[in-house]
């Protein structure tokens, strides 16, 4: 840049007029260089490798001293997250008074997409409610709690409550390895029905076995009532795909699929069956014709008004429903494809992660654990309607908030003592949900896709967004 | 540095006084323009032009927004065209523009023809507020309020089936054959009413002696429009066109509130398409790539629609 100054001055006389060419190529020297600088200057991203794993480097204590702390909880501000922690907080400051929880509250969307900068900050909140994993445990944004889970007893849990977030050194693969984040409640899938619509169609004890299932459905279209409500523009349709898959038995298929597995496919025919099934039943008028553009917050209300008998939904809508319908809506698992059979479903970690660089650790740990006690259980689901965390053996809190909340409950412990929990295929990967999942479905229940392509098209997907 | 006080103001200076020998008083005046662009040239270096290189440069990196980073060349760009997802979002966006910018230009040019002859200035100011409103609603809400007008049981259905075309009624945002017309209508709405008031501002300035003109010479309403208003009002339809036509190909907000690029692929657009690139799949170099190939297509719409206004 200076050269060609320099050299423009020195080259005799000179007219202090330049031509418009001149200036022109000028500016796009200037330019050139200031652009090819910054790109030369660095790469992207964080120069070095954080050490994947790393453990804390101070001894992890379950003792909170008598220092005040403030304990920085971040979470999501849907349903009654807030409220939740609130409560939660105020009991755990009566247990530690030198501690004060300070709930600071984000949108889920926003959470779950600045999630890895938020705590990559060095003012950090010492909790953070965590959704997607991504690449963080590679990047080394996030405490091992190992050392808490010993201390804890948390590794005393059912293995299938704590796998979720279990994750390999490398951040490649998860159900195994070190233990990176925590559930304060748990998510349950199943299917919601409406008491007296299922009992005019004779229903008297919930089915035994998907087909029994399906008779009902098949008297509730005769009836003229909608059978089966989801909601096709948000992807919920997969959870009724993955819940026939799980009726057959393909519990061990999914898991390792969901947490990557090397070889692990979902191309296979346990998949290829769920998803015709899904398409017959949309066929047969089981699922309403425009399923595809409802999404769930119509479904639930158009359950919630008593147009339909099913909807298989998650338990995050279990307070809604119990509000609106009451003593009128009870909750089943889909139940296996033969009779006896072991339950299965889908659930997983409403989950909190410590960040690495969090100030209070301890304290962070020692709230998650606080949620496993009899009394933070029986918050939890006071105040959520959600399923909570903790041992198989634990109490059931006994609530009197529903009869439809009470049904989760016992459904939960029923799959703690069957071994019976799966991850969401919708938590695949970073991306599978909205990139492929959403309108991979929808062409689906269209028919713009056969059953057969749909499974191929679902593997192949997972495949290339697992690609680095 | 030489003080500011020293340097008078640069002046636009012909042949002969450029003539002068250079002195020192010349290099004041010479950098004393570039000081008082500085403070502007720096705030548009800093929010715009460097995130613009950034972006350049993060297209030809691997890169998930916090770690390491890899080189790649080119194999971002290259996935843009190979894929068939992203490319057909680019082909959605192209689409757009029927409904962003040409459709609400055409209906905005009759309206305000037919606006420009209404005798009581109630009734018109009356009107063109009536047209303007979707302007000042959030897009946000807009689109809201669409899905629900569109929707199974939605107003669009009902008033179909009140006169007897039950057979057209279906979920129109859930529909593969509908869908993207219907997204595409409620920009067209949005944008209708910019084009009005623009347009009929526009007419107010043409000469109404050409008006009496070209009635003198026998020419009726339709040939008024074709001789007098339309070449009248040709910088507002290139200004309107540009504005809109950038609306259309980087389009987000409506699509995010209403369909979310579904069902299936069908509404996808590359806006969308590089949020949840970036932000969800954190694959921050092919949602940059992405980014850098609209910008371009952009541009090369964008500029010869320019020439047409100089031409003016």
């Amino acid at each position: 840049m200076s050269n060609d100054y320099r050299r423009g001055r020195t080259a005799g006389p000179r007219k202090w007029h330049r031509s418009s060419a001149d200036v022109r190529f000028r500016g796009f020297a200037v330019g050139a260089v200031i652009v090819s600088v910054v790109l030369a200057a660095c790469t992207p991203g964080s120069s070095e490798s954080p050490t994947p794993g790393q453990t804390a480097s101070k001894p992890v204590s379950t003792d909170l001293g008598s220092d005040p702390v403030t304990l920085r909880v971040e979470t999501d501000n849907s349903g009654s997250n807030q409220a939740s922690l609130e409560e939660l907080g105020a009991a755990f400051q009566k247990n530690y008074p030198n501690v004060t929880v300070d709930i600071i509250t984000e949108q889920f969307t926003v959470l779950q997409q600045n999630g890895p900068r938020i705590i990559s900050t060095p003012d950090t909140p010492d909790l953070i409610r965590f959704p997607t994993l991504g690449n963080t445990v590679k990047d080394g944004l996030l405490a091992n709690l190992d050392p808490y889970a010993a201390a804890y007893g948390w590794d005393k849990f059912p293995a299938t409550q704590l796998d979720q977030w279990r994750v390999s050194a490398d951040g490649s693969r998860r159900g195994s390895g070190s233990l990176y984040g925590m559930g304060l409640s748990f998510s349950l899938t199943g299917t919601y029905y409406n008491k007296e619509e299922a009992a005019a169609i004779g229903m008297t004890t919930p089915p035994a076995t998907v087909a029994d299932f399906e008779a009902l459905l098949a008297k509730a279209k005769a009836a003229g009532k909608v059978p089966l409500l989801s909601s096709g523009q948000d992807g919920n349709l997969f959870l009724i795909f993955q819940a026939l898959m799980l009726s057959e038995g393909a519990k061990e298929q999914l898991s390792d699929w969901v947490f990557n597995e090397p070889g692990a496919t979902i191309d296979t025919p346990e998949a290829l069956d769920a998803a015709t099934t899904l398409v017959e039943w949309t066929d047969a008028g089981y699922l309403p014709s425009d399923v595809n553009a409802i999404n769930n917050t119509e479904a639930v209300a158009r359950f919630n008004s008593g147009d339909a008998v099913f909807i298989y939904d998650g338990n995050w809508n279990t307070a809604t429903y119990n509000t609106e319908m009451g003593e009128n809506v009870g909750f089943f698992l889909l139940p296996p494809s033969s009779s006896g059979g072991k339950s299965s479903s889908m659930s997983d970690p409403f989950n909190y992660v410590i960040p690495a660089k969090a100030a209070n650790k301890d304290a962070a740990a020692a709230f998650l654990n606080f949620a496993y006690t009899n009394e933070g259980r029986a918050i939890m689901v006071e105040t959520t309607g959600q399923v909570p965390g903790g041992p198989a053996d634990a109490d059931l809190p006994t609530t009197g908030a529903g009869p439809v909340i009470q049904d989760t409950l016992t459904a939960f412990q029923q799959l703690n003592t069957d071994d019976g929990i799966a991850p969401y295929i919708g938590n695949a990967t970073a991306s599978i949900y909205t990139d492929t999942i959403i309108p991979q479905f929808q062409l689906l229940v269209a028919g713009k896709v056969s059953p057969a392509d749909f499974v191929k098209r679902l593997q192949s997907d997972y495949t290339s967004q697992l690609a680095p | 540095m030489v003080s500011i006080n020293a340097a008078p103001l640069p002046t636009l200076r012909d042949e002969s006084e450029a003539e002068r020998p250079v002195d020192r008083l010349h290099t004041v005046q010479r950098f004393g323009g570039w000081l008082w662009l500085a403070p502007s040239l720096l705030m548009y270096t800093m929010f715009v032009l460097g995130p613009l290189a950034l972006t350049v440069q993060y297209s030809f990196y691997s890169w998930d927004g916090i770690g390491q980073s890899t080189w790649v060349g080119l194999d971002n760009y290259g996935e843009v065209f190979k894929n068939p997802e992203l490319f057909g979002s680019l082909v959605n966006a192209f689409v757009l523009i029927i409904f962003f910018a040409i459709f609400p230009i055409l209906v905005g040019l009759v309206a305000s023809a037919l606006l420009k002859d209404v005798r009581s200035k109630a009734v018109g100011t009356f009107a063109r507020t009536v047209l303007f409103i979707p302007q000042i609603i959030p897009l946000a809400g807009a689109a809201i309020a669409w899905t629900w007008m569109y929707s199974e049981g939605g107003v669009v259905n009902q008033v179909l089936r009140a006169i007897g075309l039950e057979s057209l009624a279906r979920p129109w945002l859930g529909d593969f054959d509908t869908a993207l017309p219907a997204v595409g209508l409620i920009g067209s709405w949005v944008a209708f009413g910019l084009c009005t008031v623009l347009f009929s501002a526009g007419m107010g300035k043409i000469d109404p002696s050409l008006y009496e003109a070209v009635r003198l010479d026998g020419a009726g309403k339709v040939r008024e429009f074709r001789t007098i208003t339309l070449p009248g009002l040709r910088q507002e339809i290139v200004v309107v066109g540009t504005v809109l036509v950038i609306a259309a190909l980087a389009s987000f907000d409506i699509i995010y509130i209403a369909t979310l690029g579904g069902p299936g692929y069908e509404t996808m657009v590359p806006g969308l398409q590089i949020y949840r690139l970036a932000f969800t799949a954190q694959k921050v170099g092919l949602a940059s790539a992405l980014g850098v190939v609209l910008t371009l297509l952009i541009l090369v719409v964008i500029v010869p629609l320019q020439r047409l206004r100089r031409e003016a």
